[in-house]
């Protein structure tokens, strides 16, 4: 293990969220089996008395994992000087390289599911009669186990990762003719890939916004319903694959832009040499998780009294979505222009 | 027109220990028809602080069923009873519970700061009442500077504050004089004349003679006096 304060922070942190949220997880699965659909008082207080605590400290360990994700690659940076070969993040990436990669592609994912449960919580505490309590234990037994992998796995990796481990400076992978980031679109769109990869993330961006400014006016007092319900899915899909270009033209096209080097791709540089495209990034992340969060409080919040704020809640959030990208894309036309 | 609140076969058993239970009340059927001073009263240990637990949704029955105005409290979450008794209910309890560290103003301004009215006009709101009570003149001190007749007054201005529907009182005459139960009474026959309902549980004789409607209680259960 290296030693410094970030690392031993997110190991003491890991090792309190992976066993709260073990005990929460348990305990909200047990609590979902228990509950009835009409329960008598004494049931409902007993499964109440005991959630009230459940659900404040859940909330109090996810806001914490939500830190964690931007957290880690804070705590990682910091291993630069230590590890033998290594001039950027991707440097401490190799160390352990299956283990990071795991921990990149989960935490995303995890980060996600907490965002959205933090927001049913929420849709749920508005309400006078909490209609969510089921639909929110089963979500938050789930979530736990995804966090508790990632948590697990985070563990692991900070524990094991040595500085006697040598490695690659990025370039090696990043800048090579062959990357894939190259040939696959390359494959797809031919020799103008860059050119047609930009002209795709801006039209991607422009209807993505718009989608979700004409979504959110189309909610009047009621949650979209009909054809409009498709609305949401297809924002979902096409954030998907807005995430994906969004990667590709910052690796081959803007990332060299940005950081005066026209013959390197590699992104973990572009954080370190422009520090404010991290703000960009963290921008789009939301912009392109907004959708998903307005599906999912669509899906699993038609119970009941809940029924009636969704309307509200996807308006924000669909807001909140075209707000972020809108910023996110406002960056990266600053740091093109400059 | 549903009366503002029935009770119907209320029980409350509590568990203190492993296999101990205490039946606090039992099977009570109890109906406030409306506006008025509601007194519960009987010896002690009869469940009547258990009772206004209870209606106040500071507690819930074990089973059994409160309506308000003909909704059943059984269907609220934790979350929605919260909101339900900052907007409708305004609690004074027996030992006046006022804030040690908060001034006489902020103790009564408290209930206000969740509803998310600026300060302003909690301050405003809290003098106006202070002014109303007749303590206007000590509303910066802290509750221990207070006498117990002034404490009373002011956890009435916060059980006001908001402008309830209903008010829950635990034994509010129990640590005043005669004077202050004359005003305290004084304050409940204004609050009750705008068409709001006082509930309390009292031994007080001078309370039990104002009351518009009278319960007794006796080892959890309604009985006739």
């Amino acid at each position: 293990m290296i030693l410094n304060a970030l690392s031993i922070t997110v190991v003491v942190v890991d090792l309190l969220t992976v066993v709260l949220l073990g005990w929460s997880g348990a305990k909200a699965l047990r609590h979902y089996f228990r509950l009835r659909p009409n329960p008598a008082p004494h049931e409902r207080l007993q499964v109440e008395d005991q959630s009230t605590l459940l659900f404040s400290l859940t909330v109090t360990v996810l806001i914490i994992r939500l830190f964690n994700w931007p957290f880690f690659y804070f705590t990682l940076a910091s291993f630069i000087p230590q590890i033998n070969g290594a001039m950027c993040l991707f440097g401490v990436t190799q160390v352990q390289g299956s283990l990071t990669l795991f921990e990149e592609l989960i935490k995303p994912f995890g980060f996600f599911l907490i965002g959205g449960w933090l927001i049913l919580h929420r849709l749920d505490r508005a309400t006078d009669t909490g209609p969510l309590l089921k639909p929110k234990l089963l979500f938050l037994a789930f979530l736990s186990m995804v966090v508790l992998a990632e948590g697990i796995g985070e563990l692991i990796l900070f524990l094991s990762l040595s500085p006697t481990f040598p490695v690659s400076c990025c370039t090696t992978v990043t800048d090579i003719l062959s990357r894939p980031t190259s040939t696959l679109p390359q494959s797809l769109l031919g020799p103008a890939y860059k050119t047609l990869l930009e002209i795709l993330y801006f039209s991607l961006q422009g209807t993505l916004i718009a989608l979700c400014l004409y979504t959110a006016r189309a909610i009047k007092g009621q949650p979209p319903a009909g054809r409009k319900r498709l609305l949401l899915p297809g924002m979902v899909l096409l954030s998907l694959f807005n995430a994906v270009t969004f990667l590709l033209v910052y690796i081959e096209s803007f990332a060299p832009r940005f950081m005066d080097l026209p013959f390197h791709h590699c992104l973990y540089c572009l954080w370190q040499i422009v520090p404010g495209s991290i703000l960009l990034f963290l921008f789009f992340i939301l912009g392109t998780m907004a959708p998903g969060w307005a599906w999912m409080v669509d899906l699993l919040g038609r119970e009941g009294e809940a029924e009636a704020l969704t309307p509200r809640y996807l308006k924000a959030l669909l807001l909140f979505s075209a707000g972020s990208l809108a910023a996110s894309l406002g960056l990266t036309l600053f740091l093109l222009l400059k | 027109m549903d009366p503002i609140i029935q009770t119907t076969k209320l029980t409350k058993i509590y568990h203190p220990g492993k296999n101990s239970e205490v039946r606090a009340l039992e099977d009570v059927d109890l109906i406030v028809p409306g506006a008025g001073l509601t007194v519960i009263y009987g010896p002690s240990g009869s469940g009547k602080s258990t009772l206004l637990a209870l209606l106040g949704t500071l507690e819930r029955p074990t089973s059994g069923e409160i309506l308000l105005k003909g909704v059943p409290l059984s269907r609220y979450s934790d979350a929605g009873l919260s909101r339900l008794r900052r907007t409708t209910m305004g609690f004074i309890f027996q030992s006046f519970q006022l804030i040690p560290r908060l001034s006489a103003w902020e103790n009564v301004a408290f209930p206000l700061i969740p509803l998310g009215i600026s300060l302003t006009e909690r301050r405003n709101r809290a003098l106006r009442l202070l002014e109303e009570m007749g303590v206007a003149d000590r509303k910066d001190h802290r509750p221990e500077e207070l006498s117990g007749g002034e404490q009373q007054r002011v956890a009435t201005a916060r059980a006001l504050v908001q402008d309830p529907e209903i008010i829950i009182a635990d034994e509010p005459t129990s640590n005043i004089d005669a004077e202050a139960v004359d005003q305290l009474l004084a304050i409940f026959s204004r609050f009750i004349k705008r068409g709001k309902t006082v509930i309390t549980a009292s031994h007080d004789p001078l309370i039990r003679e104002k009351a518009h409607h009278l319960f007794y209680l006796q080892k959890g259960r309604l009985v006739s006096p």
